[in-house]
């Protein structure tokens, strides 16, 4: 049994007699909806201006000659550690993982193992002509 | 892509050609639903230019809802029933000036002639005694009847659950019965 055997009437046929058909878009309001279309997709198409960029300052101007931050930076650090190979030379260098083993191998007299004995001197060389 | 290659195109795949820029697949969408928001907002409003407009805007707002649509989430004939049917009430709320559900009756300004067809009585009989039902009824009654929408489409639509529509459907029947059974006798309704 439905709700409409439970009333008097029978609804139904009054639906029936109610339904229209489903109403056809004009032209006119047809445009309309695609003008909105085309709008919101050009909407979304806007490139955005791009970023712009914040005014220098003093200091970035005076450094910007010598790399900017990153080459003063850069400077800085082989300015460290010249003055304490300066100071303390090679040896406090070895204490640094990875490091202590390129100091010993280039630290030293590099003609320790150089022999004098296959050259002629300088004065045999002026005294032949 | 033309419209005639579109015919078998879902709607979530139309909403993202359209969201890529496709307005052929916008001008499918439009035909494909916007009738039905139009023939719901003409028998909510009762009034064809405020129906044309509430249809371009509920399509408007599919337009910008299209890039972000999440295809599987919700049927675009149910959410566009849903915004056509909001901004219906909205509508119907500023002329009235009261809630939902304190609607007075709508003067019915459709002239009455009597020589016309027993079924064009029937029917303007019920447009009129449909008009006198809470928004929410109404509404539920019209999806049903005349939109062919299921108990849980109307629930999508109407943002409520299955039982409640059922029992919008069911006293909206009920009253909707007792007010033609009054004039039946005039209109040769009485059920054999």
């Amino acid at each position: 049994m439905t709700d409409n055997d439970k009333h008097e009437i029978d609804l139904d046929v009054f639906f029936d007699d109610a339904m229209e058909p489903t109403p056809e878009l004009d032209d006119a309001l047809m445009a309309r909806i695609l003008a909105d279309a085309g709008e919101v997709s050009a909407s979304r198409q806007v490139i955005p201006a791009p970023r712009q960029q914040k005014p220098k300052g003093w200091l970035r101007k005076l450094l910007e000659p010598l790399g900017g931050l990153q080459g003063m930076a850069a400077v800085g650090v082989c300015t460290v550690l010249g003055v304490t190979v300066g100071y303390t030379g090679t040896d406090s260098l070895q204490s640094i993982p990875g490091v202590g083993d390129i100091v010993a191998t280039i630290s030293g007299d590099p003609l320790d193992d150089f022999s004098y004995g296959s050259i002629a001197s300088f004065n045999d060389f002026l005294a032949e002509g | 892509m033309a419209f005639d290659a579109m015919s078998d195109t879902s709607d979530g795949d139309l909403l993202a050609l359209y969201a890529n820029g496709d307005q052929a697949a916008a001008r499918a969408l439009m035909l494909r639903h916007a009738p039905r928001v139009l023939s719901l907002a003409k028998r909510l409003l009762k009034d064809t230019v405020e129906a044309e407009d509430v249809t371009q805007e509920a399509m408007l707002r599919l337009w910008k809802v299209a890039p972000d649509w999440r295809t599987g989430e919700a049927k675009v004939s149910t959410w566009l029933y849903r915004v056509g049917s909001n901004l219906c009430t909205d509508r119907l709320r500023k002329k009235r000036g009261v809630g939902l559900d304190e609607a007075p009756e709508i003067e019915d300004e459709t002239p009455n002639v009597e020589d016309q067809m027993i079924a064009a009585d029937r029917g303007r009989a019920v447009h009129r005694a449909m008009e006198r039902l809470p928004d929410r009824q109404r509404l539920a009654l019209t999806l049903r009847h005349f939109e062919e929408q299921s108990n849980p489409e109307i629930a999508l639509v109407l943002e409520t659950s299955v039982e409640a529509v059922e029992s919008l459907l069911s006293r909206a029947r009920r009253t909707l019965a007792a007010d033609l059974s009054s004039s039946r006798s005039a209109l040769g309704l009485t059920k054999e």
